[in-house]
């Protein structure tokens, strides 16, 4: 992404990684502020994400992830925030909502005191084995062509005992992961669609070609994968589709590569859907059978439970113990889905 | 600024620069010149064309050549006593702290504030806004000024049935073809504001999920024939209108929420009890709610449902709620 402006906190200044963003982006525009929280961001969301801000995090940067709410089942993930903002552009993008207040590309620039906020906290659990990742306000790696955050992130989760980190992304910036020592306790992950979506819905991000490639790749430098589709979009032609995406996986990385697999559909706060209304007046996602469940706009349980069950049975007609989860489901569909999974491996 | 009998037809009606008023009624008004005439004059800006515009009292001029009456009353401006923008916001203040304005009136104001008169939308916002009784927000502006795009048969209906702003907008996002189509289809029903911008959704989901054109919705779910029924209440239509709407837009859940009907149905519950589900099936806990008023009465219900429950139907539901 090319940047129209950077604004840098004063209280950032002093921090290594300003300096070396400011490399990387040495023809972009900078000013220096007193409070970056009082910059006026343009009024569109495009414009916006053009304008870096390099800041200094001194909230909550490592927590449980946000869909821990009541009524699903957790998988126990943990994020760091390090940033906020995407340069991708996905139609269901829930940070159109959630960071409206402030989108403007954000970066935090204490990355090593974020990740001594996180050896605290995962060193006051010793038994407890940790899964963490990034990809939360942001794409895990998109920004790393300026930040180099991955190898900073790479070393010091190399050294822990007890956790797992994740790159979530849907770009391929992993030029600086290869060759990294990681002890095995990184995973880098792609999120998935058929390519028909991501021509569609996922704008600005790499094709699926190139993910696949991507982590092939990775797999190359030693590293474990993972894929998350999510969210899956249930269209007509969605069975062909994601089966061939399922089929792509494993025609380019080995089963024994794969950390885990995670499913999810589509689902979405109320107040998101004009906001996409307005952006992406032609999309058709949100044409499918919806219903409020647990605070949110999800398809019909059995819809739901349909997509998870075929694309188990399409995981496990390939690798049947490759490792995968439901995210942000409700008991009820994990426990259907779950038995349909079984009787299947049993068969 | 003079005070004198002008002929109405010297007025220039056309001339809406300064109006504000939409759809105005003018039964009653008419009743009360008819019987006493003009008690308060209009104002009236000279042109230099020699016309003269309407500054306020729209509806009385209306009123009084409707009831073909030659003169009316009316205070006089010169052009250099009182400049457009003076005009209209002389317009403004006799209405708004006269009567409520319906939203067509106050999408008249935004925009002729914005277009016609070059206020800023920031000035708007802050300062107009409020006295339309509106919240200072751009959202809301912006809503209002979207207005435009209603066709007038849809401004009348819209104004007729007094909709809400969220209802207007909603509205004003079909084509000016569609809107005509939807006009003679909503004319028959006054649904809430909820069930309108429900059924305005509805409509436009299918239409953008089968990829045709509303037009084809109306025609094809014979919408028209539902709701021009004489003999159906208009609350009754709104309903049926809502129950075939959703069974297109949501023909699993519809189908489904069928299929337990007819499975409750089948467990022949007595009158005082009743299974309760929830309804788009993602609690898969059911409900069975009983009402008794003496011990005798219980011991009857549950040897009743007892009774259900040996029929082996209850297990059926159950199975099927989890499938």
């Amino acid at each position: 992404m090319k940047f129209d402006q950077i604004w840098i906190d004063r209280n950032a200044l002093a921090y290594p990684a300003t300096q070396f963003i400011r490399d990387k982006l040495k023809n972009v525009p900078c000013d220096v502020v007193e409070d970056v929280h009082a910059l006026k961001h343009p009024s569109d969301l495009r414009s916006a994400k053009r304008q870096l801000v390099l800041t200094v995090h001194r909230g909550l940067a490592f927590k449980a992830c946000q869909g821990m709410c009541e009524g699903v089942v957790c998988c126990g993930y943990y994020t760091i925030d390090v940033g906020s903002g995407c340069p991708c552009d996905c139609t269901y993008c829930i940070l159109q909502h959630y960071i409206s207040n402030n989108p403007m590309t954000t970066i935090y620039v204490n990355i090593e005191e974020i990740l001594g906020i996180v050896k605290k906290h995962i060193e006051a659990e010793p038994s407890r084995q940790f899964r963490i990742g990034t990809g939360e306000l942001s794409d895990s790696l998109a920004y790393d062509d300026i930040t180099g955050y991955s190898k900073i992130i790479t070393a010091f989760f190399a050294a822990q005992a007890n956790a797992v980190f994740e790159f979530k992304t849907k770009t391929v910036t992993i030029d600086n992961l290869i060759g990294l020592k990681h002890n095995g306790k990184i995973v880098v992950s792609w999120s998935l669609n058929p390519q028909k979506i991501i021509d569609s819905e996922e704008k600005h991000s790499a094709s699926l070609k190139e993910r696949l490639a991507a982590a092939k790749k990775c797999v190359g430098s030693g590293y474990r994968v993972g894929f998350h589709f999510d969210p899956m979009i249930n269209y007509p032609e969605w069975e062909k589709d994601y089966k061939e995406v399922v089929e792509a996986i494993f025609e380019n990385v080995p089963a024994s590569s794969i950390a885990w697999i995670s499913l999810g559909t589509l689902r979405f706060p109320h107040h998101l859907k004009p906001i996409v209304e307005k952006r992406f007046p032609d999309t058709k996602i949100f044409c499918g059978e919806f219903i409020p469940a647990n605070g949110k706009m999800r398809y019909f349980r059995p819809l739901r439970e349909e997509m998870y069950k075929k694309m188990y049975g399409w995981i496990d007609n390939k690798a049947p113990y490759t490792e995968r989860y439901l995210c942000m489901e409700t008991p009820f569909v994990h426990k259907t889905v779950a038995e349909e999974t079984r009787k299947h491996i049993q068969m | 600024m003079i005070l004198q009998y002008i002929q109405t037809n010297q007025v220039n009606v056309a001339d809406d620069s300064f109006r504000v008023t939409f759809a105005p009624r003018l039964d009653e008004l008419k009743n009360s010149i008819r019987e006493v005439g003009v008690i308060n004059p209009i104002t009236l800006r000279h042109t230099q064309e020699g016309t003269y515009q309407v500054v306020t009292g729209y509806k009385r001029l209306l009123a009084c050549l409707e009831l073909n009456r030659q003169t009316i009353p009316a205070l006089i401006y010169e052009p250099h006593d009182l400049s457009p923008m003076q005009a209209f916001l002389y317009n403004l203040h006799d209405n708004i702290f006269t009567r409520e304005l319906n939203v067509v009136e106050k999408y008249t104001i935004c925009s002729k504030l914005v277009k016609l008169y070059a206020v800023s939308e920031e000035d708007v916002v802050k300062h107009y806004l409020p006295l339309l009784g509106e919240e200072p927000s751009y959202k809301i502006l912006h809503q209002y000024l979207g207005l435009e795009q209603l066709i007038e048969a849809m401004k009348v209906h819209v104004v007729e049935k007094g909709a809400a702003l969220s209802s207007a907008m909603r509205i004003a996002e079909f084509t000016p073809s569609t809107q005509n189509s939807l006009v003679n289809v909503l004319k028959h029903v006054n649904p809430s504001t909820n069930k309108l911008n429900e059924l305005l959704t509805l409509i436009r989901e299918i239409a953008a999920r089968d990829g045709t054109s509303v037009e084809e919705i109306l025609q094809r779910y014979q919408l028209l024939t539902i709701v021009a029924d004489p003999s159906v209440a208009a609350p009754e239509k709104v309903m049926a209108l809502r129950q075939t709407l959703r069974s297109v837009r949501l023909p699993h859940l519809t189908e489904r929420q069928n299929q337990l009907t007819e499975l409750i149905q089948g467990l022949q519950l007595p009158q005082s009890a009743r299974l309760v589900a929830d309804p788009y099936f993602e609690d898969p806990k059911l409900k069975l709610e009983c009402q008794f008023s003496a011990p005798e009465e219980l011991n009857a219900l549950v040897s009743k449902i007892q009774e259900a429950f040996e029929k082996q139907h209850w297990h059926k539901i159950f199975e099927w709620y989890r499938a």
